[in-house]
């Protein structure tokens, strides 16, 4: 299925151009194409919830398979609307209410079974016998000891860090949060790199579409 | 000391910043520099999730980014394909996220790999569809996908009727989940559904995200990752030595701009800092 | 185990033709009636149909969590078949917020042009985007040439070129904001050198000579060393912080279910 013409990469073309000039400054370019680009995208919203999942999941069942009690759905939605009246907003958070419980009711099973086995896992043995290497694994017992010892202080200084429950008084208790501290940096130093090299991908996708969709160049 | 050029190694005008970085980027998409890439072994874990995914059962792409990260997602999410296309792995489409582009997006890439593969929709792939809220979603498809989804995005015939859907009631029945993801989406699949189903869990986040899932590949509840497009690239380098593609593509071509851009910044990061001590020191001598 | 089903389905079956029609004129008048005589209840009333909604609707996947379920590999109880279609009300429920937002649009931008406001041709643009992909989606769907061109070559560019210009000034913010001062700055730097060299064939190249594996020399490999720091420090350090914001989560999702948050919109009077 064909899904590029050439008058529309033209019109990609110039409109990355025009984003682009915000690099040098603001100007009118600029602001015309994002302006078209916020209004293209709302057109897609309405076209997206409306074929994606308010025709499939409330109007088929409802209108073609009888399920008449979704007309419920309505209902509770339109309440959502009551919010543009003075008098009537309050019925709003009836709704916002109805989808924050939804919500906030699976947050018991989501916090169990994401941290359970985390927690279970965190607990490394700290002297390695031969049988605890994975197979394939390079490191010898002795190596995985130390990363295992290393990986549990530092888990146990950055917890200590993020204790504000009490006032960090024992020395003990500032070295250990102090040590979290700067951990933190190394997984801070490791996340700004990937922040760096995220952002280049992006702007290597776009330069590679001028260059090579746009002008056959490469 | 020169103390007007440690001033002005902390004070470059942002513009020529700007064209080198641009410049940078075309030489290296035009000359790529032909170094080996390390595989990294959550790249390595992915490729052996999918290449010990069983052929007699579906697999689930889970696609939760939009145009705006395609630089990485999309050669994610189509070596990911490619590789289960290779496998003739039936392949169930799921989007999520705050932007339905994703599933027009994956039909798109899938709809182009599946001409090379000879796949056919409904027959060897299908796609469930954009839901807005992947945890309700979730947790229903645990249960029953073909209720939840009710009929497939393409076509809009009821899902039971794709002969893909045979022996598949929910996601118990899944061979492998990958998911390609600009999000934090993860955490719905380990929360929700994860230690409910046999499948193994693999990931493809944007860069940015990747450091933060390693403690989840530590714990077992992701079974590989794909670091961004550098792990695409290393996924292609494993497609590639397993004979599924014949040479590398664009995405390893675009490690070469990333390394020149990344280097780019450290030299930066290092004039400017190198520029504040020299300053410094020529203002303590007066 | 399935009665609460059965039950359900005897209530509310399938209805058809006239019945369906007539079930439907029934609802919507009572939804009438229903939203007039909740306008008439006393602040304490409303808040309190408010709390219970919220506390209902999160009870549901509460209890289907909490309850016993019978044996694996069913492993269900009897609240578990109606999770495929709550989870599709939530959806559906989320998809109608959506008018929110385009009448916002619609009246700001709509306002502007009216009033020929300084830019008006950009509301102008903008509004006509909007209707154009919203028609060409709808009304010629994603078999038409226009609509899947106005989607990939128009939209999908632009939204790539929005978030590629922050590469731009990520550079530019590095190199001004990124001063050595401190161990903590340098930690991170160190870190972040280290892992990005390591990430990348030309970093990857500087330690090449060394062997693979089988030598504790491969330890000094860039790449190894990277993966190390990824695995060992980075690991734990995010673990940490996920465990804090997993346990930050668990309240507010408590807080949120049991009404009990504060803020302008859970502490404002239901008048």
């Amino acid at each position: 299925m064909v899904w590029t013409t050439t008058l529309g990469v033209w019109v990609g073309a110039i409109g990355t151009l025009a984003l682009f000039s915000l690099i040098y400054r603001e100007n009118r370019f600029y602001r015309l194409f994002e302006h078209l680009f916020i209004g293209l995208a709302a057109g897609f919203l309405i076209k997206s919830t409306w074929d994606e999942t308010l025709y499939p999941q409330w109007w088929t069942p409802m209108v073609k398979d009888g399920q008449w009690p979704w007309i419920l759905a309505l209902g509770l939605g339109g309440l959502f609307y009551t919010i543009y009246s003075k008098k009537h907003s309050w019925m709003s958070r009836i709704s916002i209410g109805v989808l924050l419980g939804l919500l906030s009711g699976q947050i018991f099973q989501t916090t169990a079974n994401e941290f359970i086995p985390q927690i279970q896992r965190s607990f490394k043995p700290l002297v390695v016998q031969a049988a605890d290497i994975p197979q394939g694994s390079q490191l010898t017992q002795l190596g995985m000891s130390l990363n295992n010892i290393l990986f549990m202080v530092i888990l146990v200084c950055v917890i200590t860090y993020f204790l504000f429950s009490f006032e960090h008084k024992n020395k003990v208790i500032t070295g250990s949060a102090r040590t979290g501290r700067l951990m933190l940096m190394f997984a801070f130093g490791a996340i700004f790199g990937s922040t760096v090299m995220a952002r280049m991908a992006l702007l290597i996708d776009r330069v590679w579409f001028l260059m090579h969709t746009w002008l056959g160049l490469g | 000391m020169d103390k007007s050029l440690a001033f002005r190694m902390q004070n470059i005008d942002r513009r020529i910043l700007y064209i080198v970085l641009l410049a940078i980027v075309v030489i290296g998409l035009i000359f790529p520099i032909p170094l080996p890439l390390a595989i990294s072994p959550q790249a390595q874990k992915f490729f052996d999730a999918v290449e010990k995914a069983p052929t007699n059962k579906a697999a689930i792409v889970s696609v939760v980014w939009s145009a705006s990260t395609q630089g990485e997602n999309r050669p994610q999410t189509e070596v990911f394909i490619r590789h289960l296309m290779s496998r003739r792995i039936r392949i169930l489409i799921m989007a999520f996220g705050g932007d339905a582009q994703s599933v027009t997006l994956a039909q798109e890439i899938t709809g182009d790999l599946a001409k090379e593969y000879n796949y056919e929709y409904g027959k060897d792939w299908i796609s469930l569809g954009y839901r807005l809220d992947q945890t309700g979603t979730l947790k229903g498809a645990l249960l029953d996908i073909v209720q939840v989804y009710k009929t497939d995005s393409k076509e809009r015939r009821p899902l039971g009727e794709w002969p893909v859907m045979a022996g598949v009631k929910s996601l118990k029945d899944i061979g492998v989940v990958g998911e390609i993801s600009a999000s934090g989406a993860y955490k719905n699949w380990i929360g929700l559904v994860g230690s409910a189903m046999s499948a193994p869990l693999c990931y493809g986040p944007t860069s940015v995200m990747a450091p933060e899932l390693y403690t989840y590949l530590d714990s077992g509840q992701i079974a590989g990752m794909m670091f961004g497009i550098k792990g695409a690239a290393e996924y292609e380098a494993l497609l590639v030595k397993s004979g599924v593609l014949k040479k590398a593509g664009f995405t390893t071509r675009a490690i070469t701009p990333i390394s020149l851009a990344l280097v780019l910044l450290f030299v930066l990061i290092g004039l400017g800092n190198w520029g504040m001590y020299a300053a410094r020191k020529a203002e303590a001598k007066g | 185990m399935d009665w609460l089903q059965r039950l359900l389905s005897r209530l509310f079956p399938p209805l058809h033709g006239t019945g369906f029609y007539i079930a439907i004129i029934v609802c919507l008048i009572l939804f009438v009636a229903l939203f007039f005589v909740i306008q008439l209840l006393p602040p304490k009333a409303r808040k309190m149909i408010i709390v219970g909604a919220t506390f209902f609707a999160g009870l549901f996947y509460a209890a289907e969590f909490f309850l016993p379920a019978s044996p694996k590999p069913k492993d269900e109880n009897f609240l578990t078949f109606a999770v495929p279609t709550v989870a599709n009300f939530q959806n559906v429920l989320t998809a109608f917020t959506l008018g929110l937002g385009i009448y916002s649009l619609v009246r700001v931008h709509g306002s502007n042009v009216l009033k020929q406001k300084p830019n008006w041709e950009n509301s102008v643009v903008l509004l006509g985007g909007m209707i154009v992909m919203a028609v060409a989606g709808l009304g010629w769907g994603e078999k038409s040439l226009f609509y899947r061109s106005l989607f990939r070559d128009v939209l999908a560019n632009f939204d790539g070129a929005m978030f590629a210009i922050l590469a731009f000034f990520i550079i530019s913010a590095a190199y001004r904001a990124f001063r050595i001062r401190s161990a903590e700055a340098t930690l991170l730097m160190v870190s972040a050198l280290v892992v990005m060299l390591g990430q990348i064939p030309i970093g990857q190249f500087i330690t090449s000579g060394l062997p693979e594996n089988g030598s504790y020399l491969s330890l000094l490999r860039l790449d190894n060393i990277s993966n190390w720091l990824l695995t060992t420090v980075n690991a734990p350090a995010t673990r940490a912080i996920s465990f804090g914001l997993g346990i930050g989560a668990l309240a507010i999702g408590l807080r949120l279910w049991l009404s009990l948050e504060r803020g302008a919109y859970f502490e404002a009077k239901a008048e």
